[in-house]
């Protein structure tokens, strides 16, 4: 065979299709000469090797033909003389250019942050897979059956509801329920807190679509084993195998002490998941312990259907009728429940909430997580809207107003031949261009804010960035959208000049669109002045909240954290009491107290409990907490009935106070008719209520007061010392009390902080939605000021020839003043008139969400007036002070 | 025209075509430019200079004949210009003169000793 015929065919024909015409015979011939000599010498292999290699090198510019693809004229062309036009246009008139880009960019942040937070609250539960049945969560509404008043919204429900409802209701498929715990694991004696341990069924996985890792779900059903989550059982185990382990449990609130063995390992819940645990505990070693004396005598058989705080889930057979099932659901609860409900002239209401729905049930208690304000993520995505719409409404302006100067370049056009279509397509293009431009200075404003706003908001939103569809859907189509809709006007209105008019010269400026800019220009003040007044309004409700008189005194108080338990002993009680009376020598301090709560720490201590007089009524969920006798004088609580407590109740755990809420949900008639009835508590003693306080507001205006029981036992007591002092010479008395403090408690940190200092954060969720408020009305008014501040430019520019001949005819300033600012005036006034009610309606809406509010001082009306003619004046003065200051003879001689 | 400025490789390819006189084309550069210098060079890269010098009208270039190993395509011969051939003297005076100054410098440093 002869060599040609082993050269590499496809190099071969590539090297003929790529190289120059007038290089390939010198630089083929080279190459097969040294093809044919390789292969003599070193075999084809080799030489077929070298070939190639010989050929790829050969590849380089200076040997490749140039292809003719496309023809000589092409759209294409035109296309690129667009672009060069676009660059030379912006870059010309760069102030112009940098208001449009920052002003989209500003827009563009500002509303994929919002839509990213409201989209990741939209997204909560939105992972579970419901393809085969929906989950709902059965909560329940207990009412007055003689009334018919709602006595209360609660999520959870009864003990017996799980696994019953599954074989009374045929709808259901799988059912399980949940009760949630806090406690502590201890593996080779390390402990590790579990703030969201759950107690569970096995039916968990077929319920919800969490991942089980390892495991089999039915070990859940079995005493002593424990499923951890991947993130738990690191934080436990670190690299070791954690399945088969054994750990023990201390339940924080119960008696509850189990040993487990772990038997599964579940993926972390989400972020987005209303529903949050890291260890799932089996129901029967709870249900062992609740057997054995949690009700006193009392059987789970006999308490089953009156055990309330069961958060039960199900999954229902695919197209299941909702109305339906809640018809069924409810009887299913009445059959059961008949005798207890007769007896207190009470009924039940099962309702159910779809996973999509659990996030924003409002109104209900004992919600696993506290659920979001539906009407707070609307207002944002409102917010959102308003921004986007801003910034595109500023767009339209600025490129409207600057089309005029682009008049001459489109006559000419024409005059060459251009057609309509092409004339927008470029215009088009350009606005693609600016809005490109934005989105990048945008993309990259908001990488650097992604922290920032995350620690703000408080949840990871981002943290789904790059698989979130939702993102990618609102970041393109505010893109796309916006460059559309705001190219599109722009375009159109250029295209419309008559060649003629506009190339002899006598082109007068355009009077089209000026009723739009106008409106659009209106809009945006409205918009700028109802954000103003909101700010505003939020800010004097939250001004109220924190003034309100909570029923309580907390004023000049610091609290003391006592000493943690390991550093206590059996005279630590007596310790802190000689501690207590001791403080009372400092000058300085005119009171104290020892509590296991204070005023703005949210209290989880509580207990199901039953009047002991009426063992058939329904159980309440009553907040205990701890207290010394000093405590009712110290904050000056109101006794509305019984008597203080003294000194020699101090340490018996047989005496309560309870306040108005537990004297209501307990039943009792009056406040006297409380007074030494018996309440009784699971596992523990049954008091006596020996005085009824006067509601006061422990965690604020923003929460509706809980039941609560104040008991004197002194031994679970000692979290809190709580001082009353002087506010003069504040480091010196604290120095005093540490000293001491120190000696009573050698070891122990001395750890304070003032008890305003933490109430004032209670309010901080609202605090926070006005600063994002503020946040996003600053942007939409830089936004707005961006564009006045362009369009103001042009449109004095547009009078000063009229101006220039006033001032010949002998106009005073204010006259010239009056002629520019007419404009500016009228749109001022009448977005005012448009947006004062707006705003009204508003706040309104908004402040129907707290059991308390503020009478509107109407004074937040007319502020943001003010405001938005200061901004005007900032923005535009400059520009119509120099046009008032301008030189007739100047701009006359132009012409 | 661009400079007159020759680099390294270009010049090892210029002397090589004046050493090979009549018989230079680009197999036979590439193979002189091997078997003297020891380095491989491509197809390409040798292009690439070859083209650059006659640019820089240091070379000729004129086709000769074709043969049958090259599947019947016509070699191209090169020469050197005189042009091309002062270049190189001059960059050989250079570098003597560089050089030279080193042997000076040296000499006094060391011949004072």
């Amino acid at each position: 065979m002869l060599p040609e015929e082993h050269i590499p065919k496809f190099h071969h024909w590539l090297f003929s299709f790529l190289c120059k015409d007038e290089l390939y015979n010198e630089l083929a011939g080279d190459l097969e000469e040294t093809f044919a000599e390789n292969y003599q010498f070193l075999g084809p292999d080799q030489a077929r090797s070298i070939y190639k290699k010989e050929v790829l090198k050969m590849l380089r510019p200076s040997v490749i033909r140039k292809f003719k693809v496309l023809p000589k004229f092409t759209p294409l062309d035109m296309f690129k003389n667009y672009f060069k036009i676009s660059i030379r246009s912006l870059w010309r008139d760069k102030e112009h250019s940098l208001v449009s880009i920052f002003g989209l960019a500003a827009g563009v942040v500002a509303s994929v942050l919002i839509f990213q937070y409201t989209n990741f609250e939209n997204s909560y539960d939105s992972f579970h897979d419901e393809s085969t049945g929906e989950i709902y969560r059965i909560g329940r509404i207990t009412s007055d059956i003689a009334t018919g008043d709602i006595i209360s919204h609660n999520v959870a429900n009864f003990h017996a509801f799980h696994p019953a409802v599954v074989e009374d209701v045929p709808e259901v498929g799988f059912s399980t329920h949940l009760l949630p715990a806090n406690g502590v694991f201890t593996y080779q004696d390390v402990g590790h807190n579990i703030p969201d341990g759950s107690f569970t069924t096995g039916s968990f996985f077929d319920v919800f679509s969490f991942e089980l890792l390892q495991g089999n779900a039915e070990d859940l059903n079995q005493p002593g084993t424990v499923f951890l989550s991947k993130t738990m059982a690191n934080r436990i185990f670190g690299q070791n195998d954690p399945m088969g382990e054994l750990i023990r449990y201390n339940d924080n609130f119960s008696n509850v002490v189990i040993e487990l063995q772990v038997k599964g390992i579940f993926e972390d819940t989400p972020d987005n998941s209303h529903l949050k645990t890291n260890a799932l505990m089996p129901m029967p070693n709870l249900i062992s312990f609740a057997d054995n004396g949690w009700f006193g005598s009392l059987r789970i058989s006999d308490v089953t259907w009156r055990w309330i705080g069961f958060h039960t889930y199900i999954r229902v057979l695919p197209e299941t009728d909702r109305p339906l099932l809640e018809e069924k659901l409810t009887e299913f609860t009445r059959k059961y429940r008949a005798p207890y409900d007769a007896s207190q002239g009470r009924q039940q209401i099962a309702v159910v909430h779809n996973l999509s729905e659990i996030h924003f049930a409002q109104g209900f208690n004992a919600q696993l997580e506290p659920s979001a304000d539906p009407r707070t993520v609307n207002m944002f995505t409102y917010i959102g809207i308003l921004i986007v719409l801003i910034a595109w409404i500023n767009f339209i302006n600025l490129a409207s107003a600057r089309a005029v100067k682009r008049a001459k370049e489109v006559g000419i056009r024409k005059a060459l031949g251009a057609f309509k279509k092409q004339l927008i397509q470029q215009f088009l293009l350009e606005t693609f261009l600016v809005n490109f431009l934005a989105l990048l200075l945008a993309s990259g404003m908001i990488l650097l804010i992604i922290p920032s706003f995350e620690e703000f908001v408080g949840a990871p939103v981002f943290e789904y960035f790059w698989d979130f569809s939702p993102f990618w859907t609102t970041y393109l189509l505010v893109f796309g959208v916006g460059a559309l809709l705001s190219g599109l006007y722009p375009a159109l209105a250029l295209t419309r000049f008559q060649p003629i008019k506009v190339l002899r010269g006598n082109f007068s400026h355009s009077t089209q669109g000026v009723w739009l800019r106008k409106s659009l220009v209106f809009l945006q003040f409205g918009i700028v002045l109802i954000m103003l007044t909101g700010i505003l309004g939020i800010r004097s409700q939250i001004r109220f909240m924190m003034n309100h008189d909570i029923g309580m005194n907390i004023d000049q108080t610091l609290i003391i954290n006592a000493p943690p338990p390991f550093l206590r002993d059996s005279t630590y009680t007596s310790k802190l009491d000689t501690y207590r009376d001791d403080l009372l020598q400092i000058p300085a301090i005119s009171g104290s107290t020892i509590s296991s709560t204070v005023p703005g720490v949210r209290n989880d201590f509580g207990q199901t409990i039953f009047r002991t007089d009426r063992p058939s009524n329904e159980s309440i969920f009553l907040y205990r907490s701890n207290i010394d006798p000093h405590f009712l004088s110290f904050f000056d609580l109101e006794l509305i009935a019984g008597r203080a407590f003294s000194e020699s109740l101090k340490g018996d755990r047989n005496v309560i106070y309870i306040n108005e809420q537990a004297l209501q949900e307990l039943g009792f008639s009056s406040p006297e008719d409380a007074i030494g009835k018996r309440l009784t508590y699971p596992a523990g003693p049954h008091p006596q209520i020996v005085g009824v306080v006067k509601n006061f507001h422990q965690m604020g205006m923003n929460y509706a007061v809980d039941p609560l029981a104040m008991e004197l036992d002194t031994a679970a007591l000692g979290t809190y010392i709580n001082i009353r002092m002087q506010t003069q010479n504040i480091p010196e008395t604290l120095k005093t009390l540490e000293e001491r403090y120190n000696s009573f408690f050698p070891g122990a940190p001395f750890d304070t902080f003032f008890l305003d200092q933490t109430f004032n954060d209670l309010y901080e969720s609202d605090k926070k939605f006005n600063s994002v408020l503020e946040f996003f009305a600053i942007v939409a008014i830089f936004i707005s000021s961006l564009g006045i501040f362009g369009l103001s430019s042009f449109l004095i520019n547009s009078k000063l020839k009229e101006v220039s001949i006033r001032k010949v005819l002998g106009a005073g300033i204010r006259e010239i003043l009056k002629v520019l600012t007419k404009e500016y005036v009228l749109l001022v006034s009448l977005a005012t008139l448009v947006s004062i009610p707006v705003a009204y309606l508003l706040i309104k809406q908004w402040l129907d969400n707290f059991l308390v509010s503020v009478t509107i001082n109407p004074l937040i009306y007319v502020i943001p007036v003010f405001g938005l003619v200061l901004i005007l004046c900032i923005t535009i003065g400059g520009k119509t002070w120099k046009a008032v200051r301008v030189n007739p003879s100047r701009t006359l001689k132009a012409e | 025209m661009k400079g007159t400025y020759l680099g390294e490789f270009q010049e090892i390819v210029l002397l090589s075509v004046l050493v090979l006189a009549q018989e230079a084309y680009g197999v036979q550069i590439q193979k002189e430019i091997a078997l003297r210098s020891g380095r491989t060079i491509s197809r390409g890269a040798l292009h690439s200079a070859l083209s650059r010098l006659v640019e820089k009208g240091f070379l000729d270039s004129k086709f000769g004949e074709a043969t049958k190993v090259r599947g019947g395509k016509s070699k191209k011969y090169y020469e050197v210009t005189n042009l091309g051939k002062s270049a190189l003297q001059e960059a050989e005076a250079t570098r003597r003169e560089f050089h030279k100054s080193i042997l000076d410098l040296n000499w006094v440093k060391f011949g004072a000793a």
